[in-house]
């Protein structure tokens, strides 16, 4: 059997997921747990409790020979079933191989500079990431960019980099205390990674979610600010304001960060930092 | 009762001397008899078939003008009393002049030049500081005395240093008017289109013309004029009626009655308004006789055309079809085809030997504030597009249609305007599969586009309580807005990403 992908969600058009107009492709499951997913949903694979159910007043969900059916035609769009899944997952998946993924998205291929795999993690799908980018090279000009927590062995990293035009890596928090709250692991790993994709020229973007209590802080923004200074290449570092939109668990409540105190910071990483530094 | 309607123009305490003056005007061109048409034609023109866009019962100027501002500069003006400009601080100021005595449906100019062409040569010889300096005063004198957003300028497709100011100046600025449209083919540079791109996306204007296209239409002397009017240089139109796709198709049995019955009896009884009413503006009216912009050659009668509209497509398709949706079932798009092909043959068959190449064009009509159950020309109504990628393919199907000018505008979430290189690939996708015009802007814009035009929101406001405003355009506005449901356009919502 050959690769599939396990994938959550297609956004035909995406501004915010690299250069250009892009394709974004949401594949399900992660390695980790942040505290402050928007997508908790795409977490898990689904292991077919059938909670979820009950809850779909449309009927575009079916349990049958203990499984979670999926009847796209009937969903309203409500995601009551999301809201509902004890295990951060979505009845909502499909599975799909690298060609028949590619057949859908080139429907578009007019409109798009490419394609950029997020999630979940994607880097989890590897191999089929790389099946589907030697698929784009033979058949289109679009381009293809990997977006990553940088929690991934060297190995996976350097097979996906030979195939990869670019990658956007986040740097959730430099101290790797906090790291290992916000995150659920340390950071050394990812620390290593980015350096490793500057070097090889595949670095796009690095990207800090500032969370407040976690790292809205100067030193933890001027510590960022410097590796990312010190790395080579141009990637330009996006700073994002927390926002709680999608977030579950102990910081669902937090308040947003705001444009200014986003500013403050962005100002902040500007002065350490040669690199562009964009906010949203 | 004449006297009644002028009485209340002249107590009206909401309206301000120039608006007044203007209603008077309108007024007493009511009050002259109607031209009379046939029974057919009055009967569509009762029931609101046939509607004839306030455009007055004696037409004494052509709906449109759109004068030989090359030729004014190569050879001044005789009547104006003015010397061919010979630096940029005339040319400016000759401008100025001239469009005081411009004729159009409104008050102001409709078409103010292909501005970057007529200004770039003087350019030369002063420094960016000045010509800024210049260029601001220009636009802001624009804007305060011909404070109507149909009043329309145009550049590209060559980057010039004027074209260039010009977008900074209307980022920086913001004003409704004018209006503005930027010509885009291959050879336009890529930074000059992103700069397009941002203050669209702050201004809702420029909109993008696809220039390869409108080539095929006309020749390289043509303008994009008022409300995405697209008209000879030199010329202009006579007039523009349009019929009411929806309120035509309750007359039809079937999607065949319609097209072999009912729709050529509707545009036979067009032909015959507009061929009355391009006569009597000619031998009636004797504009041209009376006008130096005709005898000093910046317009001439071959380079006039007359335009027929269309609105109310997405109804028109809706009704016939029994229920189907334009822009969700290829079955309504294949109606709707169907529909402007045949009225583009019907039109393109007709003969007028006053009009440019003896022909009428095609206008999709973008709609006035009385229009609350037909949506603009052939546009998708409001609140039901498709997804972008699909709601382009559907527009490009039906843009190439029409020869006299369209429109669809597409808004973008705010995040846009940090990927002007993302917005810029749609674009240029769209153009390739040959979309004519792309107009847009953000959800967080304070320019709102009503149809081809542009209002502010706090005009908007002010309208909606009666005040005072600037902006001609601006009652207007509010009707459309909130008869049609404007603001509520879908917008297309982006990733927020992680």
């Amino acid at each position: 059997m050959g690769n599939r992908f396990l994938v959550n969600k297609i956004l035909p058009m995406s501004f915010v997921d690299g250069p250009g107009c892009r394709t974004a492709v949401f594949l399900q499951g992660c390695n980790v747990h942040c505290l402050y997913c928007h997508n908790p949903e795409t977490q898990r694979k689904c292991f077919n409790c059938g909670k979820c159910v009950a809850c779909c007043r449309t009927g575009a969900l079916r349990f049958e020979n203990e499984q979670v059916h999926y009847l796209p035609d009937n969903c309203a769009g409500c995601d009551e079933c999301i809201k509902r899944c004890p295990n951060y997952s979505s009845p909502k998946t499909r599975t799909l191989s690298p060609q028949q993924l590619f057949n859908e998205v080139a429907t578009n291929a007019l409109f798009i500079d490419g394609v950029t795999f997020s999630g979940g993690e994607c880097s989890l799908q590897a191999d089929s990431i790389i099946e589907f980018a030697k698929i784009v090279r033979s058949h289109s000009a679009l381009s293809v960019l990997v977006d990553t927590n940088g929690v991934m062995t060297t190995a996976v990293l350097q097979k996906l980099a030979r195939h990869a035009d670019g990658f956007i890596a986040d740097l959730k928090c430099f101290d790797s205390e906090v790291h290992q709250k916000l995150v659920g692991c340390a950071n050394s790993v990812v620390l290593a990674n980015i350096k490793l994709l500057a070097e090889y020229s595949k670095l796009v973007e690095v990207r800090t979610v500032i969370v407040p209590g976690f790292n809205d802080n100067i030193e933890e923004i001027e510590r960022c600010a410097e590796f990312i200074d010190e790395l080579p290449g141009t990637a330009q570092w996006k700073i994002i304001g927390f926002r709680n939109f999608g977030v579950r668990g102990e910081i669902a409540n937090q308040h947003h960060l705001s444009a200014e105190q986003l500013e403050v910071f962005a100002e902040i990483a500007r002065r350490k930092c040669r690199k562009p530094v964009v906010t949203v | 009762m004449s006297n009644d309607k002028f009485r209340a123009i002249i107590n009206n305490p909401n309206l301000e001397y120039y608006r007044k003056r203007e209603q008077l005007f309108l007024a007493a061109e009511a009050s002259v008899p109607e031209i009379t048409v046939g029974e057919v034609a009055r009967n569509y023109i009762d029931n609101g078939v046939i509607c004839g866009l306030f455009e007055g019962n004696a037409p004494y100027r052509p709906r449109y003008v759109l004068p030989d501002y090359e030729k004014f500069f190569r050879q001044g003006s005789e009547y104006l009393q003015l010397e061919a400009p010979k630096d940029i601080f005339d040319a400016i100021n000759a401008l100025l002049i001239i469009y005081r005595y411009v004729p159009s449906i409104t008050l102001y100019p409709v078409y103010l030049g292909q501005i970057d062409e007529l200004l770039e040569p003087f350019a030369v010889s002063v420094d960016d500081g000045v010509l800024c300096s210049l260029l601001r005063m220009f636009v802001i004198n624009v804007s305060r005395t011909m404070p109507n957003s149909f009043v329309h300028y145009n550049i590209g497709p060559c980057a010039t240093r004027v074209g260039r100011i010009i977008l900074e100046l209307e980022r920086e600025l913001k004003q409704s008017e004018p209006n503005l449209s930027m010509k885009v083919d291959d050879a336009t540079p890529e930074d000059y289109l992103l700069s397009a791109v941002a203050t669209a996306l702050e201004t809702g204007k420029p909109y993008l013309v696809n220039h390869e296209r409108e080539l095929q239409e006309w020749d390289e002397f043509y303008g994009i004029a008022s409300c995405y009017n697209s008209l000879p240089r030199g010329g202009g139109s006579y007039t523009l009626v349009r019929v009411n796709l929806r309120k035509a198709a309750l007359l039809a049995e079937s999607v065949e009655d319609f097209l072999e019955i009912r729709l050529p009896d509707v545009m036979k009884a067009l032909f015959e308004i507009m061929d009355k009413r391009v006569d009597y503006i000619i031998n009636q009216a004797h504009f041209f006789e009376g006008s130096f912009l005709n005898n000093e050659g910046l317009i001439s009668r071959e380079r006039f055309t007359a335009m027929c509209g269309a609105f109310g497509l997405y109804q028109c398709v809706e009704h016939l079809s029994g229920g189907l949706k334009l822009g969700v079932d290829a079955d309504a798009l294949i109606i709707a085809e169907k529909i402007l092909a045949r009225m583009r043959a019907l039109i393109d068959s007709h003969r007028n030997p006053n009009c440019f190449e003896n022909r009428f064009m095609f206008h999709a009509q973008s709609g006035i504030g009385d229009d609350v159950l037909e949506t603009a020309g052939a546009r998708i109504k409001v609140g039901s597009e498709p997804e972008l990628f699909e709601h382009i393919k559907v527009a490009a199907k039906m843009q190439h249609y029409f020869n006299g000018g369209v429109s669809d505008i597409f808004v973008f979430d705010r995040t846009a305007k940090n990927n002007c290189a993302g917005v810029l690939r749609i674009i240029r996708a769209a153009f390739k599969l040959g979309l004519k015009l792309f107009a847009f802007n953000s959800d967080e814009s304070d320019l709102v586009r009503v149809s081809g035009y542009l209002v502010k929101r706090s005009d908007l406001d002010k309208a909606r309580n009666q005040q005072v405003t600037l902006s001609d355009t601006a009652g207007l506005g509010q009707q459309a807005v909130d008869g049609q449901n404007l603001l509520n356009r879908k917008v297309r919502k982006l990733n927020d990403g992680e």
